[in-house]
Order: structure tokens, then C-alpha cells, then sequence
């Protein structure tokens, strides 16, 4: 027998069909990381489980944002595949669950459209794990030309290409010369995939090398493979009437501590300009519950989160939440965990032991 | 028969899964992701020694190897002395308050007893954590090697250009 040839979300069981079935059904409201995890928890328990996924693929940000050289896709979807095959979860993939009209990066790529409160009415309880798919905007002047990309877009968009969702035609034209903004994991994956398609990148971080939140070894092997790291710095203004030409950037004193910003102050008089193409916006994310105003009694954080009990349940009866939708962008690992626990919390209100 | 685990550290994206998969699973997490002062994230664990040092110095015989290879403890022999601690290179030892008995990564040993392996080699993301029979593990790892060979193309076929080399 061979092991850990792919994600198994279901190694709390042997792969084979659960001994017991159980009548209670689950909706799971996204596949990424926190919702896999779940699905598997729950499906080796014997319950009767529906994924709804609004993209085409299940996986999530595993998928449609990590790069595959990290984690390779078809591990995420043998895993996958062992959940519908083996424990009959279903997986509705283009089917995208809201409460209201906002759209979000990835969903012109869904065929159908759901109502939460369907999902809700329809099953015995429900998990929401929509992730964080929102980015932060570039906060400088002049960002709102063509040219500016967040980061998440950028990988979201080549994950798409590499899955044949997209014709290779409909990549970003970057342009030559890249400007990377921020440190973290989406911002060095970007920097990443910019390199490896060639471009010169300039990776603007706040944060010195080694209090990167991506951590010093991913930006110094971006460094080596020809990136110029600019520390302490911030883009004050973006220059350039309907395309990005150029930025003008300024110093920053700051504080830096465990990847939180303290303290940050342009130092005037330090400002300089850099021809660039375009622009890689990776400042973080905001949650996307589906949907971003209170709706069905379910209610969110003022940042936007989903807010829980310890049980992981939201503020309406059997809906529950877990991820990164109500814990802000972490690591897989993190997301993961999350899903397990509130998995465990679903088992115990279905089994009438909460 | 002889279990191997090897962790591919090089190849570790450091997502943290094994650390917080083995955490729900085992109450507590005997593999956890530390930063090296240059910011490396590896996985520190036990990596069940062929001659473990943590055995040798335990004054009380608490740690032993079962017919698998694992290293594991018997907890009700342990004083909590942190010998164990001390003497691992690896810092694989955990010596966890209320208790102050060491714990430590067991392999997942109710979870092999079921047939099953362990929690952080069913989950991990990028397959890193090769586990198996030691040759199926052998063969996997090297396999493995050659493949970053090509990839590095210090194994090529393709023809040298450069007549020199």
C-alpha cells in the first residue's frame, strides 16, 4: 500500500465506504482548504454531504491561487475525487451561493446561481467557508489606471490559464517591468510567477527582508533569481494618465513586529520614481461571506468576518462558519484546522450533543 | 517490518498543515513549523532514530523502539528530567505542562494500529512527508532526487552544445 500520494480531507477513515449512513445532510459553502477539510470529517462519520463550489474546480486558493510547484493541483483533486467516489459527496462546482448581488474575483466563472437561504432551508446544517477573495486596494494616489492588478487577480488569472478555464491570450500584458507590492505569501507568489514569465520585478515591501510575513527565505530566493527588494518603502503616487508609466515612491520610518504594522510614517523629502509597467497589488484580503451586509440573521465582524461561537457557529441556528472567512487570510494549515474543528461542532449539534 | 518516515524539508512550503492536523488529532502538536534566523520554515519533529540518543539517556528506561522502528515512550516510566530534550538534535521532545511527561511524535500509533497512517502524511499539501515500508520509501525518495536532477539538468539528455564538456 502506498501513502501520501495525494490530500487525503477523509484520513480520519480508511478509504472505504463509512459502516454506518447517516439521514442528517450538509452543506458545505466552498472547497478550499476549510471546506475540504470538513467535507472529509463529516463524510467519514457517514453524513450525506453537498459542496457548493462557484468555481469550475474544486481547491480553492490551493488551486486557483498557490502556485503549482508548491502544491501540486492534482493532489488536491485526487482528494477530491476520492470524496465523491468513495463517501458520494457531491460536488457542485460553477455553482455559486449569494445573499445578495456583489460579485467577486472568480465569479463570472459560475454557471448557476444559488440562494443561501436554499441552502440553508435545504440541509440539516450548514458550513460556510467562502475564504477571502477581496484584496486590499493599492492606497496611493493615482492607482486607479490601467496597469494595477492585484495580486490575487494575477494568480487567480494564471491558475485559470493553467487550468484551461481561460485561452493563454487573456494573461495580463505586465509589460516589462513589474512593481510587486507587499511581502507576504500572496505577494511573493506573485513576485514568483512575474519572474518565471520574465519580467524585471521590483518587490516594494513596508517590511524589512527579514520581517517579511512570507518569511526572509522566500524573498531572498526572489532576490536571487534577479528581484529588486525595496524595504521601507511605500508607492506615494502612481504616475501615468490612463496606464501605469511609472511609480514615485517614498521612505517610511516603521515598526515592524510578528508581520503586524506598528507604526508607519512617510519620511518627506525621500521620494523617488522608478519606470515600471505595471503594478502587483498583494496587501492582503478581506473576507467574502456571501454576503458582505448582515443578511439572514448571520452576523458579521466589523471587519467583514463571519462571527462565531466557540462552537463555530454563526448567530443563526445550524449555520456554522470556519476558515478563513472568519479568521482573515492565514496559511492552508490554519484554514484547514478550522474546518476540522467546526466539523467536530457540526457532528455534536446533528447528534443533538450540543 | 521496518517503518520510515522522511520529511523532504527542502521542498516544505511551510503551510503548516502537519502541524495543525497532528494537533486536532494527537491534543497537541508533536510536528510543529519553526523559523531558522534566516527565514527557512521547517518542520521539527521526531524522526524516529535508528540509534536514538534520547534512549540512551534516559535514566529510566521510558523510551523504547517498537517492531515498526518508532521511537516511542511509555509514559508512566517518564520523570519529566528533560535528558531526552537536552540530547535531541532535533528538539523533538516536548515536555508539556500540566504534566511535565514528554510527548512526542508516536507515528500516530492508534491511528497505525487501525491500518491507517499517519495524520500529517494524509493531509500534506505538497507531499513531503514520505511514509511507508522503508523500501517503498527509499524508492520514492530517490526517485524523488533524480527528478530535481533533471530538473537542475545536472542529468540531461539532450545533447551538450559546448564540445568541451
Amino acid at each position: 500500500m502506498s501513502f501520501g500520494d495525494y490530500m487525503r480531507f477523509t484520513f480520519m477513515c480508511k478509504k472505504e465506504k463509512p459502516a454506518q449512513r447517516l439521514d442528517s445532510k450538509v452543506a458545505v459553502i466552498g472547497a478550499g482548504p476549510a471546506g475540504l477539510a470538513a467535507t472529509g470529517y463529516l463524510a467519514c462519520k457517514g453524513y450525506h454531504i453537498t459542496i457548493y463550489e462557484r468555481l469550475p474546480f474544486p481547491g480553492g486558493m490551493m488551486v486557483f491561487g498557490i502556485p503549482g510547484a508548491r502544491i501540486p493541483k492534482n493532489r488536491v483533486f485526487l482528494g477530491c475525487k476520492e470524496l465523491e467516489e468513495i463517501f458520494d459527496v457531491e460536488i457542485k462546482t460553477s455553482c455559486k451561493i449569494s445573499a445578495s448581488g456583489e460579485e467577486v474575483l472568480g465569479d463570472n466563472l459560475a454557471k448557476e446561481r444559488l440562494e443561501l437561504q436554499r441552502a440553508i432551508d435545504e440541509f440539516d446544517a450548514t458550513l460556510i467557508a467562502t475564504g477571502t477573495w477581496i484584496s486590499n486596494p493599492l492606497p496611493a494616489e493615482g492607482a486607479n489606471v490601467d496597469g494595477v492588478y492585484s495580486a490575487l487577480e494575477y494568480l487567480f488569472r494564471n491558475r485559470s490559464c493553467e487550468l484551461g478555464l481561460i485561452p493563454e491570450s487573456e494573461r495580463f500584458s505586465l509589460g516589462p517591468r513589474v512593481a510587486v507590492v507587499g511581502a507576504g505569501l500572496v505577494a511573493a507568489d506573485a513576485a514568483l510567477d512575474a519572474i518565471r514569465d520574465g519580467h524585471q520585478v521590483y518587490l516594494i515591501s513596508i517590511e524589512k527582508l527579514f520581517e517579511a510575513p512570507a518569511g526572509g527565505y522566500e524573498i531572498n530566493r526572489l532576490i536571487e533569481q534577479g528581484t529588486r527588494h525595496i524595504e521601507r518603502t511605500v508607492i506615494k503616487r502612481v504616475i501615468g494618465e490612463r496606464r501605469v508609466e511609472a511609480v514615485e515612491l517614498i521612505n517610511v520610518d516603521a515598526e515592524v513586529k510578528n508581520g503586524l504594522i506598528l507604526k508607519l510614517e512617510q519620511i518627506p523629502g525621500t521620494e523617488s520614481t522608478i519606470d515600471v509597467d505595471s503594478i502587483i497589488v498583494g496587501i492582503g484580503q478581506k473576507p467574502t461571506p456571501p454576503s458582505k451586509n448582515e443578511v439572514l440573521g448571520i452576523k458579521l465582524s466589523r471587519r467583514g468576518e463571519i462571527v462565531v461561537d466557540e462552537r463555530f457557529m454563526t448567530s443563526r441556528e445550524k449555520v456554522f462558519a470556519a476558515g478563513d472567512v472568519v479568521a482573515g487570510a492565514t496559511k492552508v494549515g490554519r484554514a484547514f484546522q478550522s474546518g476540522l474543528k467546526a466539523a467536530y461542532w457540526v457532528d455534536r449539534y446533528l447528534q443533538g450533543m450540543l | 517490518m521496518a517503518k520510515l518516515k522522511l520529511i523532504d524539508v527542502g521542498a516544505c512550503i511551510g503551510c503548516e498543515v502537519c502541524e495543525k492536523v497532528c494537533e486536532f488529532t494527537n491534543s497537541g502538536a508533536r510536528v510543529n513549523i519553526y523559523s531558522t534566523s534566516d527565514g527557512i520554515l521547517v518542520p521539527v519533529t521526531c524522526v524516529h532514530c535508528t540509534n536514538p540518543i534520547c534512549m540512551r539517556v534516559c535514566p529510566t528506561g521510558a523510551i523504547y523502539k517498537d517492531g515498526e522502528g518508532v521511537v516511542l515512550v511509555r509514559e508512566y516510566r517518564c520523570i519529566g528530567c528533560k535528558l531526552c530534550a537536552i540530547a535531541c538534535p532535533f528538539g523533538a521532545p516536548n515536555i508539556e505542562p500540566p504534566t511535565g511527561i514528554m510527548k512526542k511524535c508516536d507515528l500516530c500509533a492508534e491511528r497505525r494500529r487501525q491500518g491507517l497512517a499517519p495524520a500529517c502524511v494524509e493531509t500534506c499539501p505538497s507531499g513531503v512527508i514520505l511514509y511507508g515500508e522503508y523500501e517503498e520509501v527509499t524508492k520514492k525518495a530517490k526517485t524523488k532526487a533524480i527528478e530535481l536532477l533533471r530538473e537542475m539538468k545536472v542529468l540531461s539528455l539532450e545533447e551538450k552544445t559546448d564540445s568541451n564538456v
